[in-house]
């Protein structure tokens, strides 16, 4: 596993990234205003929503095609002594993409990394997963599976 | 590809990203239509060096991620192509002959006219927008310039330019329609001189 000079790696962040920008804007404003000192930060780019080109292989496999295009709002953070962060997240939501790229910003800093893992990250992560899982039932349930029947000789 | 770029060191751009991109595309109009007038950027904001706010600002408001772009020094990690880099999500490429627009910070040292893209006979328009960062811009004495957007004549220069620049544009009136369009950037100001200008002197 390869840590870059802050002690974390690049798959660590994937996660905290994909788990702040799946969760709920509420839960994100909640663990902000939690916080009993609130780092100060500048806007690199201020919120802004476009739209994104999802491809997908049919059955996880075979050729990627393009899905369809969804709609995502992104920003960049950076806080005080220098760190960015950024972050993607799915619909229109301006302070969910602030929320989660000053989060990402302060995971990338040593110094406040322990404390926004423990106190944030893990925290959203739990009604994350749940989320998850509920959505993966639902989806599961219209699964369809084809078979073909084989013809009697 | 973005990770080359120095994040922490990087700064914003415009406050108000479609405002102040609207009032610069008004600015870089109103100069390319009226030939040496000098123009105003009416804004604030911190680039990196090399870049003047003028030649930021008309970046930020013409560069995307379609365009492609060619500066003197390339590297990611140079401060101001970084910079553009981030905020405009162009592509950087190493040939001049394929840009679509170039900055140029030196222009004592600058590449001949010729080295970049002339358009050509079906679209002239495909030809490169030079952006160049000169010494003192200033339209009392120096060059004659008549042409289209001038009523009469008017008087332009600009500190910082060789005589073979002058030479290279010259030369460049035997192409029209091809060459390529220019415009010259100080500090918050801006002046533009498009291919179909005649100068003199």
């Amino acid at each position: 596993m390869q840590f870059n000079e802050n002690g974390y790696t690049k798959r660590q962040r994937q996660q905290w990234m994909g788990i702040l920008a799946g969760s709920l804007t509420k839960n994100l404003e909640n663990s902000w205003q939690k916080m009993p000192e609130k780092p100060e930060y500048k806007h690199l780019h201020k919120p802004e929503t476009g739209s994104i080109m999802v491809r997908g292989r049919a059955g996880g496999s075979g050729n990627s095609f393009n899905f369809g295009e969804v709609t995502a709002t992104r920003c960049t953070i950076q806080i005080k002594n220098g760190h960015v962060g950024s972050a993607y997240v799915l619909g229109l939501d301006h302070r969910h993409a602030e929320l989660a790229a000053i989060f990402d910003a302060l995971l990338q800093d040593p110094l406040h990394h322990c404390e926004i893992s423990n106190s944030v990250v893990s925290r959203l992560k739990d009604s994350y997963d749940k989320h998850k899982e509920e959505i993966a039932k639902k989806t599961a349930a219209t699964k369809v599976d084809f078979f073909t029947m084989v013809r009697g000789e | 590809m973005l990770s080359s770029i120095d994040l922490n060191k990087l700064t914003p751009g415009f406050s108000d990203p479609v405002q102040d991109s609207r009032q610069t595309f008004r600015a870089v109009l109103d100069a390319m239509a009226h030939p040496g007038r000098i123009v105003i950027i009416d804004n604030f904001f911190s680039p990196p060096p090399p870049l003047n706010l003028a030649s930021a600002a008309i970046c930020l408001a013409l560069l995307d991620f379609e365009t492609t772009f060619w500066t003197e020094d390339l590297k990611a990690k140079a401060p101001g192509t970084g910079w553009l880099r981030f905020h405009c999500g162009c592509s950087v490429i190493q040939n001049p002959l394929e840009a679509d627009f170039a900055l140029i910070t030196s222009p004592d040292i600058m590449p001949a006219l010729n080295e970049f893209n002339i358009g050509n006979d079906e679209n002239p328009e495909f030809s490169t927008t030079l952006i160049i960062q000169a010494g003192r811009l200033s339209a009392t004495k120096g060059k004659r310039l008549t042409g289209p957007g001038i009523e009469t004549f008017s008087t332009f220069n600009v500190e910082g330019l060789t005589n073979r620049f002058w030479q290279d544009r010259q030369s460049q009136s035997a192409i029209f329609p091809l060459g390529v369009d220019i415009i010259f950037t100080c500090e918050n100001r801006l002046a533009a001189l498009p291919r179909t200008t005649k100068v003199e002197g």
